[in-house]
């Protein structure tokens, strides 16, 4: 195959655009699986917070990749954003909870 | 050629992308501290989404055919996607690394430990935290 030839590039342009998907979306998918199970046996709250933040992060571009790109927003907003300061907020009151605890001991 | 030379933009920068992405995670494993972790996370992981976005505004304009109609929609959800997660994971970062801070102030209060008459350790506020209550 001549790589030089004007009519083979477009069949290279699609070839590599088909194996670039293909790595990426496999490789995502890959990080996407390391990040769950950190957050699966992480025994340190704020540690899974974080490994929660970069796994909703990962789906939402694993998600924009997929052609879902307003799906991905809403990941995005609701992953990182609104279930964050959800699990943060928890994370205060268990927080204050352990510390009234102590004080009564 | 064009197409070539598109498909080349889109593949460096997704492989960059999913290289910061990477770091991110093996920084998730490697660093010891919350925020050595948040760190990592933060900044790697929002740089590599970041070029994985423009990985895909870069599909968008590669795509020639389509382009009056489809590119103002699709870059501006993929810009809103991009800045939705920039200031939300920056925000989230910045709060859990305040809470980190908090909870170790507090530790560093409340964690002493004093000998009873029993021989065993029980965990007693410091003077320090007596004092600030």
């Amino acid at each position: 195959m001549d790589i030089f030839n004007f009519a083979n590039l477009a069949e290279i342009a699609d070839l590599a655009n088909l194996t670039g998907d293909i790595v990426i979306e496999w490789t995502l998918l890959v990080l996407l699986t390391a990040c769950a199970l950190t957050l699966a046996i992480s025994r340190h709250l704020p540690n899974a917070i974080t490994a929660f933040f970069l796994f909703s992060m990962i789906l939402a571009a694993l998600l924009g990749f997929l052609g879902a790109d307003s799906h991905a927003m809403a990941a995005a907003a609701v992953g990182a954003g609104v279930i964050g300061v959800m699990l943060l907020l928890t994370l205060r009151r268990l927080q204050q909870h352990d510390r009234r605890k102590r004080d009564e001991q | 050629m064009t197409e070539f030379v598109a498909a080349g933009l889109v593949a460096a920068l997704g492989v960059l992308g999913l290289i910061f992405l990477s770091f991110a995670v093996i920084g998730m494993y490697r660093f010891g501290s919350v925020l050595n972790r948040i760190h990592a996370v933060v900044k790697c992981g929002l740089a590599g989404a970041l070029l994985l976005i423009l990985a895909l505004i870069a599909l968008g304009l590669a795509d020639l055919e389509s382009l009056p109609e489809s590119l103002p929609g699709l870059t501006l959800r993929l810009g809103l996607l991009g800045f939705g997660l920039s200031l939300s994971l920056a925000s989230a970062g910045r709060l859990l690394a305040n809470f980190e801070v908090r909870e170790r102030r507090s530790r560093v209060y409340y964690d002493e430990l004093e000998m009873t008459s029993d021989g065993k350790f029980k965990q007693v506020p410091s003077a320090k935290a007596s004092a600030k209550e």
